[in-house]
């Protein structure tokens, strides 16, 4: 029973490695900013989420007792990678925005990042001429 | 009165359960002091959350945790293989529009996070007005393809687990709520400023809300 436990603990634990190292290479072989994203998005997921589950195992089936804050990072790790991937992705799309390479938004406005500002606040107000004060309406 | 105790059942219910897995044993003391915390931290906080997230089907949200979790472990083995197998001159990455039936700001970015996860797609901007996603596929010979599954697949479920508008209140209080997060989404730019009225100038509130009127001076 303990020797089939410390395998599956190895097995999970390789797995995992395999895993980052796959995300890790990806990151030097993808040939664009926007592909090497995907890599360490995904890939390393798997690689996390496999370390944290060889540790929950490691102390229920060896150590019998119940492990559950690998749950927590799980969830953090959730939380966290699409924000992070996102943020690069706009920061690029900011430094070498590529607009035209871009499909339509299909609706009345562009993409947030290369929305221009000063087209709705021109619509929003009418810029007052020199000498203009400001008051409020007697009631 | 159960209401006043516990404005946000489920911000109390995280809360214990956050608390219980960083102490990481369940015993009565931490229990209780779990407990403790997910009453005070609602009660004190319930200011700063203008709007609840609505959960309408619990059981719904949990199949769909389920689903997208079983997508991101089959997502990590296709990105791997295309990594591994794949020659770079052979790999064909695209944008891709998915158009938004979803309104509230909480689904959409669920939907956001969980494309990201997903098999060879990643969000990366929104549409000014919060009605598109601008999506990148690190492999799709076929945009439609991603497109269409996105919708079916996700978008339709989040729709119906949590996204119906239920009465008038809640529509205006949602609009309020997505102009805020419309707001974020141009924080690079510096909006609040301007060289007249200096810091704090709200283009938007200004001159609507508190019915200044301008005068010219002779």
């Amino acid at each position: 029973m303990e020797t089939f436990a410390e395998i599956l603990i190895s097995v999970m634990l390789v797995g995992a490695g395999l895993f980052g190292l796959i995300g890790s290479y990806g990151l030097l072989k993808l040939p664009s900013t926007m592909t090497r994203l995907h890599a360490p998005t995904k890939a390393t997921t798997l690689g996390v989420g496999g370390v944290l589950i060889a540790s929950m195992l490691y102390f229920l089936l060896l150590q019998g007792r119940l492990s559950f804050h690998e749950l927590l990072i799980t969830v953090f790790l959730l939380l966290t990678a699409p924000i992070t991937a996102n943020f690069i992705a706009k920061a690029h799309l900011h430094r070498y925005g590529e607009e035209d390479d871009l499909p339509d938004t299909g609706t009345t406005r562009d993409w947030a990042t290369f929305e221009e500002q000063e087209t709705d606040m021109e619509a929003l107000m009418i810029r007052p001429a020199p000498g203009t004060v400001m008051t409020k309406p007697d009631h | 009165m159960l209401h006043r105790v516990f404005p946000h059942p489920l911000l109390t219910l995280t809360l214990v359960a956050v608390w219980m897995m960083l102490v990481n044993q369940i015993t009565l003391g931490s229990l209780l002091f779990a407990a403790i915390l997910g009453t005070i931290i609602p009660i004190f906080t319930a200011p700063y959350w203008p709007d609840r997230p609505l959960i309408r089907a619990p059981i719904g949200m949990a199949v769909y945790v389920a689903l997208v979790m079983y997508d991101i472990v089959k997502s990590n083995f296709i990105v791997a293989g295309i990594v591994l197998f794949k020659p770079n001159s052979q790999l064909r990455p695209a944008w891709v529009t998915v158009p938004l039936d979803l309104i509230k700001p909480e689904a959409i970015t669920m939907l956001a996070g969980t494309i990201t996860m997903t098999p060879g797609t990643l969000t990366a901007d929104m549409s000014g007005d919060g009605k598109a996603l601008l999506i990148h596929c690190l492999h799709a010979p076929n945009p439609d393809e991603v497109r269409d599954e996105i919708k079916t697949r996700y978008e339709a479920r989040l729709k119906g687990y949590s996204n119906d508008p239920i009465c008038p209140e809640f529509c205006v209080r949602l609009l309020r709520l997505r102009a805020f997060v419309q707001s974020l989404a141009h924080f690079p730019r510096a909006r609040r400023y301007h060289p007249r009225f200096g810091a704090g100038y709200d283009g938007d509130q200004c001159h609507r809300d508190s019915g200044a009127v301008r005068h010219q001076h002779p």
